[in-house]
């Protein structure tokens, strides 16, 4: 008799977590280091645009990191998903009701992917991106030559476009998902929470300390490296 | 009323001189100004690099610097910015309309520009690391002030 009070009813309501909070550090840590590198680059503070690269290198090594070995949402084996899966997935978006997902849904995850691979080019072309004077560049810059530095400044505001593309897209979609399909996926990137009524979804399953820590100390390790230039390859 | 239009009409005529005095060599004259700035740009980079090191190579040092003055003299000296050659021109340059309102504050940034680029070699001289640093320093607040008045941004 108690276990049947246990058990929640059939297609009632329930909250799981989906995102654990290393995962929510990251997504809003990201969005406040590239609002603060496109606001120090325009007004020419470039000790804070170089914080800004520094700070974000180490989000997006920690959150690969955490792909491989965090928590079952953030990883990259649980969220890429082959071209029928999209497709198939592609397919209900007209439909008028939540998508039943907890994490990332098919296309969401190559969303996610195109971010994340985008975000990692633009802090490594800024990492060697040198301006028009000489006076201003990245840490590793002493390692190429100055036509070369040019070439991946030029680079580097050209990803930037397509990277304000991109985010335009994500928000757009995050927007379509609240609108249209009344599924609000923002409450649970900042709580971690999502209600969902879908009996077969289970909550992210959390990743190790272990695994947290080694994320974290690989991500300060490689940040600290190249901030110094990586001298030993002079 | 006669006297106020002989004035205007004058004044077009020299000024019309003036551009045509220009015209011919005005193209190679911006992209010979350019070649300069691209060298100073390199040249900076050099010095730029070999701090970043953690050991500077004081030849080096002292060579990106003579090269930084060298081109800092013929900036310094040269009439690279003869009236008609910003964007009106056509040609793709940065040069803001301040270094003819204001060309007697544009020749002091050089003179500047000129002497510092001289202390800064002095300073490669020594090679004293701190020195050097602070040499480079104050050259690139040189080039940036000056940037801040004389080039367009974007």
């Amino acid at each position: 008799m108690k276990s049947a009070t246990l058990a929640p009813p059939p297609g009632s309501a329930r909250r799981i977590l989906v995102w654990d909070w290393p995962t929510r550090m990251f997504h809003w840590a990201i969005v406040i280091c590239f609002t603060l590198s496109w606001w120090s680059v325009e007004n020419h503070e470039m000790e804070w645009h170089y914080r800004a690269g520094m700070a974000a290198l180490a989000l997006l090594v920690f959150r690969i990191a955490w792909g491989f070995v965090g928590t079952s949402t953030a990883r990259f084996a649980t969220f890429i998903s082959g071209p029928r899966r999209v497709l198939a997935y592609a397919r209900t978006l007209p439909m008028r009701k939540p998508g039943q997902t907890a994490g990332h849904n098919p296309l969401g995850g190559w969303s996610v992917i195109a971010l994340l691979a985008l975000m990692l080019g633009q802090v490594g072309l800024g990492l060697f991106a040198v301006d028009t004077d000489g006076l201003e560049s990245g840490p590793l810059s002493w390692l190429v030559e100055f036509e070369n530095g040019r070439r991946a400044a030029q680079w580097h505001g050209l990803i930037f476009n397509v990277l304000v593309a991109l985010i335009a897209v994500h928000v757009g979609a995050v927007l379509f998902y609240l609108l249209f399909k009344r599924d609000n996926l923002i409450l649970p990137m900042i709580g971690g929470h999502k209600r969902v009524t879908d009996e077969a979804l289970r909550p992210a399953r959390k990743g190790a300390l272990l695994a947290l820590v080694v994320a974290i100390l690989l991500a300060l390790g490689t940040t600290l490296a190249v901030w110094n230039g990586l001298p030993f390859l002079g | 009323m006669i006297g106020k239009c002989l004035v205007v009409i004058s004044i077009i005529l020299v000024s019309g001189q003036e551009m045509a005095v220009a015209q011919p060599s005005r193209s190679d004259i911006i992209q010979e100004r350019r070649q300069n700035f691209k060298a100073m740009g390199a040249a900076f980079k050099g010095l730029n690099d070999q701090l970043r090191r953690p050991a500077a190579d004081s030849a080096v040092i002292r060579q990106q610097a003579a090269r930084l003055s060298a081109a800092s003299d013929r900036f310094a000296a040269q009439n690279w910015f003869p009236k008609g050659s910003g964007p009106e021109s056509g040609r793709k340059t940065e040069a803001s309309p301040a270094i003819w309102t204001k060309s007697r504050d544009f020749a002091g940034m050089r003179s500047a520009l000129k002497a510092q680029t001289r202390q800064l070699s002095a300073a490669a001289a020594t090679e004293d690391t701190n020195r050097i640093r602070l040499a480079v320093k104050a050259v690139g607040q040189s080039c940036a002030a000056c940037h801040k008045h004389f080039r367009n941004d974007d």
